[in-house]
């Protein structure tokens, strides 16, 4: 057992230390680098040079569902340009949790939010705050690819800012470029950025909803399990996009796989039925959890 | 217990009833458009399509009659319900559809049951009395409004169940990404179910013109065409399905032709906005 | 990290602060509120309008329901605009009834059938072709039924049905004549015809639905057991579509008390009790038609609207009641065209 968390973590841990794009292009689940990943494991999470800076922060967090608890008393601190992975069970509230943080409950029937949401200091719940302008400041990813299906290529990428009447070409077709770039999708899309966006392939499909939530230019991205519907492949690309991606923006991405988890972020916390177990940079919660359930739940034993 | 033959034949039997019952209620249909069609097609010539149709004597001295007026009349009051009835009907399915948690809801949707359910003459008696009356005249548009009401809750009730039909991950999505609700549904939701709305418009459409009974008191007739279109909307004004009723009840033959001719056209007109809507249907799938 | 402006990842300083800017006030609340209150308005102008017509019936029938109070106005059988200006609306309650019960019953089985037969036994092209068949007997418009009806079939019936019948009864049962009536072809029997083919395609779209939403496990139980094709149908499929096919009856009874049309040109008006099976008569909507333009007396005009008033509650009380009972059996669908 403990040789395949040594194997999730060296892998969490390379990738962003040591592993070259062209490794990566060539499979994002190889098995290379062991030693030099255990080496990565004894960093601290906060491995940029200015040191953790807190992008966002939950107090207390709590949202019902009508009279059912969907997440309770959640703290925790999001760190900018990290990945901060959200794991656990089916039902745990992660889900619930991420789409708190960007006020998409205020939509779902009977649901509702206490305790704070910080970004930037200020609680997003407030009275003042307009959900609009959040949430072009905190983006979103679905789990399934969801490109609107009347619009082009060109429009789903720049329907964020179209829509909200900026209407200058140039601008437009910059940030289109730009997106489709950050996304790696620019490449194989650019000769035909007319045709719909429903053409594409699934994992393309994923791809252009990153290119969408990108192109108005969050500060924070949210991914609500982003490759829970792509094959491998395309999930291996995904998680390549996340590596790059956080130098630009803090993600927050809930994930049922594990190996994902510590492939891709920098901090994770296990969610349990509504609570919050455990917090802490990947590398120690998959080494050495405190507490059994996450123990129990990283090597196997339910979920 | 019976034995299996007779089981089996019992089997035959019912099959074959079915099978009778099928012919006995398509037989009629199939007998109806055969007789409009052959009884209708000699008068369905090209004075039809240019003369007005004048006082009865004017067929009788054997001058050139027909309904220019009354086809002219139909697109008038047809297309202006159309256009009072597209605000409402959409506004009301996109209240049921995406302002899910309104507290008027349940209450809409009986009403707008309701007002399905209704006869269309109701609707007319209505319209008589909303505007005919304070107008003091009959008028296209009073026509159009008792139209309007026959489609609107039929334009209401295929609006929401095309609205609920596209997945509620549209609109997450486009809530995501920094757009207000309005620009959701107008510009991602919509568009994504245009299908089903412009099949319910033309159901709508095709239903309420079909219909005599909300025009009787309204748009109530006229045997000339109007001397300016102003004179449409503000005056009498003919239309096929009143005018196909005073044709068949009057006592000249020439106007009964006239009258068969006037249900080809009709029919053919109901019948290809009711066939777009199905095909329509059928590509969306 | 962010500052490289040679990076093709990153956005000019422009465009960055283009996208930083809070778009203007009608993408953010405005739109949205004044979104909100104009569907809103819309929707409740519909509710608007459902109540307008029941208050505005009453407002306009109140002359005749004051003068002749609800009860006795229902009761009463006489219908004289001409002379005594004496209105009763009972003619045209009992023609209504009568009419649409009839039809229903003359239909219900035939337009089951077909449900079943399209659902169950007919080929998926053969199927195909029916039910757009029988839709497209609820688009053909009344009036053309109608015009068909007075042409062809009225004399059709005279001349073949009810002649005969007629003139078998005068020489073996010359009692039946009062209530066979005078067969000249417009009357309660062409009308009744007419109805029962008008409502067929609701009570077979909603058979058809109600037989679709029964579960195949249901079926196979009784397929293992040996069952023939129609003892399925009869042991399983039916009892389960029990409801769906009993709401669509409610709801072609519905159809069949407000068809106007086709009824008025076929009925033969006949304004008096007692009405006759080929004899004319008439129902509460052919009344209307044939009357409101010509009505001249306040009276009479109010009567008239208190009959539309009292066609407005009956077609209220059936429609809640088929409403009632798709919810119950919860049948998806049943939409005719």
């Amino acid at each position: 057992m403990m040789n395949l968390i040594q194997t999730i973590t060296s892998k969490a841990s390379s990738f962003p230390l040591f592993a070259t794009s062209e490794s990566r292009q060539s499979g994002g689940l190889a098995e290379a680098k062991t030693s030099a990943g255990i080496t990565g494991i004894s960093g601290t999470p906060g491995k940029e040079k200015a040191g953790k800076q807190l992008r966002m922060e939950t107090r207390d967090l709590t949202v019902h569902y009508g009279s059912t608890v969907g997440v309770k008393n959640v703290s925790l601190p999001i760190y900018d340009n990290q990945v901060l992975a959200l794991i656990g069970p089916s039902g745990c509230g992660k889900t619930t949790y991420l789409r708190a943080l960007n006020r998409m409950h205020d939509l779902t029937r009977g649901a509702s939010v206490t305790g704070s949401v910080l970004l930037d200091g200020k609680n997003i719940y407030d009275s003042e705050v307009n959900p609009v302008i959040i949430r072009r400041r905190i983006g979103m990813v679905f789990q399934k690819p969801t490109p609107f299906p009347t619009m082009s290529i060109y429009d789903n990428v720049v329907a964020g800012l179209k829509l909200v009447g900026i209407r200058n070409t140039s601008v437009l077709d910059e940030v289109c470029e730009r997106a489709l770039r950050q996304a790696a999708l620019f490449e194989e899309v650019k000769d035909r950025l007319k045709s719909p966006g429903s053409s594409l392939s699934g994992g393309q499909q994923q791809r252009l909803s990153i290119a969408r939530a990108l192109a108005v230019d969050p500060e924070v991205l949210l991914m609500d399990e982003p490759t829970s519907s792509l094959d491998p492949q395309s999930t291996s690309r995904i998680e390549d996009l996340i590596h790059e991606l956080k130098h630009q923006v803090t993600i927050v991405i809930v994930t049922h796989n594990m190996q994902q988890a510590a492939r891709v972020s920098d901090n994770t916390a296990f969610f349990y039925v509504g609570d919050l177990i455990e917090y802490g940079p990947t590398s120690t919660l998959f080494t050495k959890p405190k507490e059994t359930r996450t123990e129990e739940y990283i090597t196997g034993q339910f979920g | 217990m019976k034995t299996l033959l007779q089981r089996n034949i019992r089997d035959r039997i019912m099959e074959s009833l079915l099978v009778l019952s099928t012919i006995v209620v398509l037989l009629p249909l199939i007998i109806i458009l055969v007789h409009v069609v052959v009884n209708g097609i000699s008068a369905l010539n090209w004075d039809f399509f240019t003369q007005e149709l004048g006082s009865p004597s004017r067929a009788m001295q054997g001058r050139p009659t027909g309904l220019v007026h009354t086809i002219l009349g139909t697109l008038v009051v047809d297309f202006l319900a159309l256009f009072i009835a597209v605000p409402i009907g959409f506004g009301a399915g996109i209240m049921l559809s995406e302002f899910p948690d309104h507290k008027l809801n349940p209450t809409l949707r009986v009403m707008n049951d309701t007002l399905n359910g209704m006869p269309a003459i109701l609707k007319g008696l209505l319209a008589f009395v909303l505007i005919v009356k304070p107008m003091g005249t009959f008028s296209g548009l009073a026509g159009a409004v008792a139209l309007a009401f026959v489609m609107i809750p039929i334009i209401a009730r295929t609006t929401e169940s095309a609205l609920m039909s596209i997945p509620w991950s549209i609109r997450e999505a486009g809530l995501a990404i920094g757009l207000p609700r309005w620009r959701v549904v107008l510009s991602t939701v919509m568009p994504a179910a245009r299908f089903g709305l412009v099949t319910g418009t033309l159901i709508a459409f095709a239903r309420a013109a079909g219909e005599a009974a909300p025009l009787l008191f309204t748009s109530f007739g006229n045997n000339y065409l109007p001397n300016h279109w102003l004179g449409m909307l503000l005056g009498p004004v003919d239309t096929l399905p009143q005018r196909l009723y005073s044709l068949a009840i009057s006592p000249y033959s020439h106007w009964h032709s006239m009258g068969w001719a006037a249900a080809i056209v009709l029919l053919v007109f109901v019948i290809l906005c009711f066939g777009t809507a199905r095909y329509l249907t059928r590509q969306k799938h | 990290m962010t500052s490289d402006s040679d990076n093709p990842n990153n956005s000019s300083k422009e465009v960055r602060e283009l996208l930083r800017r809070p778009p203007s006030a009608i993408y953010r609340w405005l739109g949205d509120r004044i979104f909100a209150v104009v569907v809103v308005l819309l929707g409740m102008s519909i509710i608007a309008l459902a109540t307008a017509m029941a208050i505005v019936l009453f407002g306009e029938g109140s002359l005749a329901l004051r003068q002749f109070g609800f009860w006795d106005f229902l009761r009463g059988t006489t219908w004289d605009p001409a002379v005594q200006l004496v209105f009763g609306a009972l003619p045209f309650l009992f023609g209504t009834v009568v009419t649409s019960v009839a039809a229903l019953l003359i239909s219900i089985f035939p337009a089951i059938a077909v449900g079943i037969f399209t659902a169950e036994y007919a080929p998926r092209w053969l199927s195909a072709i029916i039910d757009n068949l029988i839709q497209l007997i609820a688009a053909v418009p009344s009036v053309v039924i109608g015009i068909w009806g007075i042409f062809v079939l009225a004399p059709w019936m005279r001349d073949h049905v009810y002649l005969p019948i007629f003139t078998w009864a005068e020489t073996s049962y010359p009692a039946l004549l009062p209530i066979l009536g005078n067969p000249m072809g417009y009357g309660l029997a062409t009308a009744t015809i007419v109805l029962s083919l008008m409502i067929v395609p609701y009570t077979t779209a909603l058979t058809k639905d109600a037989i679709k939403s029964v579960p195949v496990a249901q079926r196979e139980a009784s397929s293992a057991l040996g069952a023939t094709k129609w003892e399925v149908i009869r042991m399983a499929v039916l009892p389960y579509a029990r409801g769906g096919i009993l709401a669509g009856a409610i709801l072609s009874l519905g159809r069949a008390i407000g068809e106007t049309m086709a009824v008025a040109m076929l009925i033969g008006n006949k304004n008096t009790l007692p009405f006759s099976i080929f004899g004319a008569g008439a129902t509460m909507p052919s009344v209307i038609v044939n009357e409101f333009r010509e009505a001249v007396e306040s009276l009479h005009l109010s009567s008239l609207m208190a009959i539309g008033f009292t066609l407005f509650i009956i077609a209220l009380i059936v429609n809640l009641i088929a409403a009632y009972m798709t919810r119950k059996f919860s049948i998806k669908g049943g939409q005719v065209i």
